[in-house]
């Protein structure tokens, strides 16, 4: 009877320290303003790539051949452009298309290069070799070239420009991932395990992962703003997204030629791909700070 | 402050601001005085204060800490140093001209782009604004002062290009080179090798002695302040506590912390039934200092009233003799004498068995270096060869060595984590050494490995109690998730820890604390062995002996065989009941340990014994260091005949050739051709 | 040291091969027909499809194919472009030296502007400046080029009508006030992000040298703050600031992309473009495997920069 007590409260203080760790982490992670201001203005992109349909009355593909390059109205609040699309409602589900394919290719890249950079380092030989050679191939094309190449290959539906971004980043995670992975093998803690007769199974999941995780996290964070930073790219000159799905960069292009008149149809699109950025950022500057056991204040 | 002062450093408080504004006082009124020409040494833990100190004196303390306490005199001539802002010409002429400082790390304490000879001449140019020419010519010449083979090649070579104790000596060339009247070495010699460190060290007592430089050796060695310094200041949690001369610190201390601390360190001409008796608790941090004197929550001499005074001045207790201490020397006496009758610690008792655990027979491990594309062989060489002795239950065989000799690579091939080359591992009659991973997992069951860095070998990431956990879940020895949460807490009680700890993660412990963690997984599995790889060495003097005791403990009830690898002769010494003395590669001597010190046979276990200093200035006052030739090589330049040969004043022709195999001498197994 | 030199070469060539190969088969993977992706349209006659068909050797086997390909391509021979019908090379001659121009003056605004700041900022560290600095660069670096040069179209060439909207002319061609008036604004963009990371590299390896024990070493020989910041921490603070350098190099070619089709400047970034707006399939080989070689060259500069600043490096090299 005594023992099931002392094992519950055992577990009470578990939770209780799990608790306290939440806490740090929540409380270093916006121990700066910046990083609340990333945070607060990444939730209001979220938001409104979530509530997209709830924000605007028009669908972003629809064309009103009445309002053709209208200025700004109550009808349409930042106008319309050259097909008579309100260019509201497209900035709105503009921001649902970049978050999108931001989190998709960065979550795809780093699925595929953690799992290359941590069997390249485990197995090591001819596996590293074959894997390493072909990561810096693939490194060494210039990432622009390379996309455009792909888009010219593969496609570009929302899909497609997800995979081939998340192809030129792939290298990034795969070098990062092989070399902490061979610190944590040749570390005692993996000796201590393997002469305990541990799996490689084991130890890849319960002492591998752990420890690369949180770099790449961090890395994560900052890619989905540097992939949208891309896609905006991509878009702009055309080989982006297809048309007629809204994208910022592909407005920022279209509405270039109407600088004379309508200068916001372009401007406001490239703002807004600039804010979400940053905001991402700043909001990935806060993970890694808290995601830093030294500046959390351990002690 | 009398006139033979050269340095005074007055009352001197230090305080570091860290990020969130929070102010923490590291230093708390500290006094230290030098005299022209003399030796002192400034002892204590980490995180005492005693490389703070220098580092404030010379105003060298990072950007966010600052001395607003205080002052620094040099000379006596009543100029405050601290005054001076720390870049200011003055202050600039005294620090590195007057006072020059040699660092611990000696592998990032030089520039690594510049050459060593350009930042001993940079030196010169600066203090004595001489042409290049001169400059390169004087560098030159420190470089031979401090016994540089070559110095004139050497001049434009990078320090990575020399080893730890030739970067500490172009350290020495660099501070001697301005010519200076003070040297500091901040635990100069740690990071080195014994015989490298005795070599060192007798250097910078030949400086002092023939130039006149007043030195101020900082360490963590009480061996080491015992034999070099005249005076010694004793340092605990930002404060000096004690200061004497060697006689009064050793033979008669008076403040308890030092009084705690010769009784917690192992020496190396100990009796055999030594016990020690550590310093519970730990050293506070300097933000939750008390207002209270800062020993009291360790102290065994404390008093009621200890805890309700402030913190104790200095007082003399005798010519020369100062202490920090409410208490009189009578009640210090008293106490001392009463404690020495009170038997705190039983020391385990040893029952060494018939059985055989570990025959180890003949066991050479090489290694091959590969270059290039091709991987083409460029080199071979046995990082261990011919390694022969037996384990017995209960037994606890220590082995000592400098770097390159083999010791680890002896623990990792008899873990099998290499598979030797040649000879013949039996454990326990079975003979493992080429034995697959899956025929070995029962094996390794019964022998298990404590590491050497505790914050290195613990997951960060991993709870204290899935770690030890994890032994006991690879092998699948308990069933059910209770029954392994049961056996976690009992090895956390069996290690001295609250089975409460399970839950949190490595670095909210203390090194002491994560070292127990560490042995309490070795010892998950139920082994018959452990394999200790250096388990004490980075921990504090004061935590060490809270380690060896539990160990021997451990052994007495569990009944287990050490094998217990350290450089620390006198801990080796007095946790082993044999002792293997190895040099590269190679054993050299084999002994009980009782008989070790006081007859060492092999020339090189002499050498040894006669490098590490005794924490006992009477008994190192009869000692002598016996001349040792140059450092350990790399073991890659291994002599053809005995490893030892092309240091070894006794080697003729044959051991130049030959390779001595171990031979019984007087009950030694010594292998020399001169025995 | 010229071992280690021999087997950079080595992987380089390697990766270019590799590269190579991944380009070929390019052509291979995009879907449908070559011979009616090269015409350009589905209705040709047969005597027409043919002729396209042995010109492409599609009638060898692809190994073949590639080996004939790769010969071409060592002479720089890429084939003739679909859309302009002229060699690819010479297509590339006209287009790369407005991009190499633009993209050097660049980085040679950039490098010394932003390591600057990146020195102000380190050495002010937590103070106001660095502050400025350290937020400045962070925006810059999230700011998308095309935005940048959107913004100063509408500003320079639209409000305040001091600069031409987009063109480009040579100053032999145009005079040279009109050339300045014509790159201004494409390099304010690329030099933009350019100063921002230059900054923020040197700052953090700035910190992260004033932080080592050879810093203090030096201070405690008595060396006036002067020379232990000039000699000691901006020798070892600077080299890291190689590889964003090599980086940048290495992009010359392609990293202009945007800018140049923004601006409307005659280089690579609008051949690319176009290229693959037409799927001009040789045009792309030629570009994908000229921007790797230029890429590879740039990181081998790169590390043979290393090996000549760094006596680390050739050091631990040679005595491994």
């Amino acid at each position: 009877m005594k023992d099931k007590k002392d094992l519950n409260a055992q577990i009470d203080y578990a939770k209780e320290i799990r608790r306290e760790n939440r806490r740090k982490f929540i409380r270093t992670m916006f121990s700066r303003k910046l990083v609340v201001f990333g945070a607060i203005g990444f939730s209001i992109f979220l938001l409104i790539a979530i509530f997209a349909p709830l924000i605007t009355k028009y669908d972003p593909s629809y064309m009103d051949i009445k309002a053709i390059l209208a200025n700004p109205s109550a009808e349409h609040w930042l106008g319309t452009d050259d097909f008579g699309r309100d260019t509201f409602s497209r900035l709105v589900y503009g921001a649902r298309i970049s978050l999108i394919i931001g989190v998709l290719a960065v979550s795809l890249a780093a699925v595929i290069g953690i799992s290359l950079g941590m069997i390249a380092a485990y197995f090591g030989g001819v596996v590293d070799q074959v894997i390493m050679r072909l990561n810096e191939a693939l490194h060494s094309i210039p990432h622009i070239i390379l996309s455009l190449a792909l888009v010219a290959v593969i496609g570009n539906s929302v899909a497609d420009l997800a995979v081939i971004l998340a192809v030129t980043t792939v290298p990034t995670y795969v070098r990062m991932t092989r070399a902490m992975t061979l610190n944590v093998k040749n570390s005692d803690y993996v000796k201590a395990a393997k002469m305990a007769g541990a799996s490689s199974f084991h130890i890849i999941i319960k002492h591998v992962l752990p420890n690369i995780m949180s770099p790449n996290i961090i890395m994560m964070v900052g890619n989905v703003g540097s992939t949208i930073l891309m896609e905006s790219g991509l878009s702009f000159l055309g080989v982006g997204i297809k048309i007629p799905t809204p994208s910022w960069g592909t407005m920022v292009s279209e509405g270039r030629a109407y600088i004379y008149n309508n200068p916001y149809i372009s401007l406001i699109p490239g703002l807004c791909v600039a804010l979400l950025v940053i905001c991402l950022n700043n909001l990935g500057d806060g993970v890694r700070d808290a995601m830093d056991p030294r500046l959390r204040g351990e002690n | 402050m009398s006139e033979k002062d050269l340095l005074y450093i007055k009352d001197i408080d230090t305080t570091f601001r860290s990020g969130d504004g929070k102010v923490t006082k590291v230093l708390d009124g500290v006094s230290i005085n030098l005299h022209r020409g003399e030796i002192i040494g400034l002892v204590g833990e980490s995180g005492s204060g005693k490389s703070m100190t220098m580092l404030s004196a010379l105003q060298l303390l990072p950007a966010n800490g600052s001395t607003p306490m205080g002052s620094v005199v040099l000379d006596d001539d009543g100029k405050n140093l601290l005054d001076y802002p720390p870049d200011s010409n003055a202050m600039r002429k005294v620090r590195g001209g007057r006072i020059g400082m040699v660092f611990q790390e000696p592998m990032t304490s030089l520039n690594p782009v510049m050459t060593v000879g350009d930042q001993i001449a940079e030196t010169v140019i600066e203090h004595f604004g001489a042409s290049k020419a001169e400059a390169k010519a004087k560098a030159i010449e420190m470089m031979k002062k401090v016994n540089i083979p070559d110095a004139e090649a050497r001049y434009s070579e990078y320090p990575m290009q020399f080893s730890g104790g030739m970067r500490q000596r172009i350290m020495i060339a660099m501070v001697l080179a301005a010519e200076p009247d003070i040297l500091i070495a901040d635990e100069a010699t740690t990071a080195l090798d014994v015989t490298t460190q005795a070599l060192l060290l007798e250097m910078i007592r030949d400086l002092s002695v023939n130039n006149g430089i007043s030195v101020i050796i900082v360490t963590h060695n009480l061996g080491i302040v015992a034999r070099y310094a005249q005076r010694i200041f004793v340092m605990y949690a930002g404060n000096v506590v004690e200061v004497g001369s060697g006689m009064d610190i050793f033979h008669d201390p008076m403040h308890p912390y030092t009084l705690s601390l010769l009784r917690a360190i192992p020496r190396l001409d100990d009796p055999k039934d030594r016990i020690l008796v550590p310093i519970e608790g730990l050293p506070p941090i300097p933000s939750a200092r008390p207002n209270y004197c800062p020993f009291y929550d360790r102290c065994n001499y404390a008093e009621e009233m200890c805890k309700h005074r402030s913190k104790p001045g200095i007082t003399q207790v005798g010519p020369g003799h100062f202490s920090c201490c409410h208490l009189s020397v009578d009640q210090i006496r008293a106490k001392t004498e009463a404690l020495g009758k009170q038997e705190l610690h039983k020391r385990a008792e040893k029952k060494i068995l018939d059985e055989v655990c570990l025959d180890v027979e003949g066991v050479s491990k090489r290694f091959e270096i590969r270059k290039g594309i091709m991987k083409k062989k460029v080199a071979e060489f046995n990082a261990i060869e011919d390694i022969t002795f037996k384990l017995r239950r209960g037994e606890t065989i220590g082995i000592v060595g400098e770097s390159g000799c083999g010791k680890t690579t002896l623990a990792r091939t008899l873990m099998r984590m290499y598979t030797p080359n040649t000879g013949t591992i039996k454990m326990f009659g079975t003979d493992i050494s080429h034995m697959s991973e899956k025929e070995l997992k029962p094996f390794h069951k019964r022998m298990a490995m404590v590491f050497q860095d505790p914050s290195s070998s613990m997951n960060p990431r991993m709870s204290a109690g899935d770690a030890v956990a994890e032994p006991i879940v690879v092998h699948n020895i308990y069933g059910s998730a209770k029954e392994v949460s049961d056996r976690v807490n009992e090895l956390f009680r069996l290690v001295g820890l609250d089975p409460n700890l399970k839950e949190r993660y490595p670095h909210e412990f203390s090194g002491g604390q994560r070292q127990r963690i560490g042995v309490a997984r070795a010892l998950a599995s139920d082994p018959d062995i452990l394999i200790l790889d250096e388990p004490i060495s980075a921990l504090d003097v004061s935590i060490q002996a809270q380690v060896i005791n539990l160990l021997e403990d451990l052994q007495s009830k569990l009944g287990l065989a050490y094998l217990f690898i350290a450089h620390d002769l006198a801990v080796v010494k007095h946790i082993s009941d044999r002792i293997i003395v190895m040099y590269l590669g190679r054993i050299m001597e084999i002994s009980d340990s009782d008989d070790l010190y006081d007859n060492p046979i092999h020339p090189y276990t002499r050498a040894l014994l006669s490098a590490v200093p005794i924490a006992d200035p009477a008994v190192e006052a009869t000692r002598k260091f016996e001349n040792i030739i140059g450092e350990v090589p790399s073991v890659l330049n291994r002599p053809k005949g005995c490893p030892f040969s092309n240091r070894c004043s006794e080697a003729d022709e044959r051991c130049r050739e030959e390779c001595p195999s171990l031979k019984d001498v007087a009950g030694h197994m010594v292998a020399c051709f001169k025995r | 040291m010229l071992k280690y030199l021999l087997k950079r070469i080595g992987q380089t060539i390697l990766i270019v091969i590799l590269v190579s190969v991944l380009t070929f088969f390019l052509v291979d993977l995009i879907p449908g027909d070559v011979v009616l992706n090269v015409a350009g349209k589905d209705d040709i006659d047969e005597a027409e499809y043919w002729k396209i068909y042995y010109e492409l050797n599609l009638d060898k086997s692809t190994p073949e194919r590639f080996v004939l390909w790769l010969k071409g391509v060592l002479k720089l021979d890429f084939g003739t472009s679909y859309i302009y019908h002229k060699p690819v090379w010479d297509l590339i001659k006209t287009n790369i030296p407005p991009t190499l121009y633009l993209s050097l003056l660049a980085t040679l605004i950039s490098v010394p502007i932003g390591v600057f700041f990146g020195i102000i900022s380190a050495v002010n560290r937590k103070k106001k400046s660095d502050t400025i600095i350290t937020l400045t660069a962070n925006i810059c670096n999230c700011l998308p080029q095309f935005w940048i040069g959107l913004l100063l179209t509408f500003l320079l060439a639209v409000k305040l009508k001091w600069l031409p909207t987009m063109g480009f002319g040579w100053p032999s061609k145009v005079g040279l006030a009109k050339h300045i008036k014509y790159i201004i604004m494409p390099l304010i963009c690329l030099s933009l992000g350019g100063i921002a990371g230059f900054t923020r590299q040197t700052r953090s390896s700035m910190l992260e040298v004033i932080r080592q024990d050879y810093i203090r070493t030096a201070r405690s020989k008595g060396l006036s703050k002067r020379r232990v910041n000039f000699k000691h921490m901006m020798k070892n603070g600077l080299i890291p600031i190689l590889t964003i350098l090599g980086g940048r190099i290495s992009r010359m070619i392609g990293g202009s992309m945007i800018i140049e089709n923004l601006f409307a400047i005659p280089g690579m970034g609008v051949l690319t473009r176009n290229s693959i707006m037409a799927k001009d399939l040789p045009t792309i080989q030629a570009i994908v495997m000229i921007t790797t070689a230029f890429s590879c060259i740039a990181f081998l500069l790169t590390d043979i920069a290393y090996m000549i600043v760094d006596p680390r490096i050739s050091l631990a090299e040679s005595e491994e």
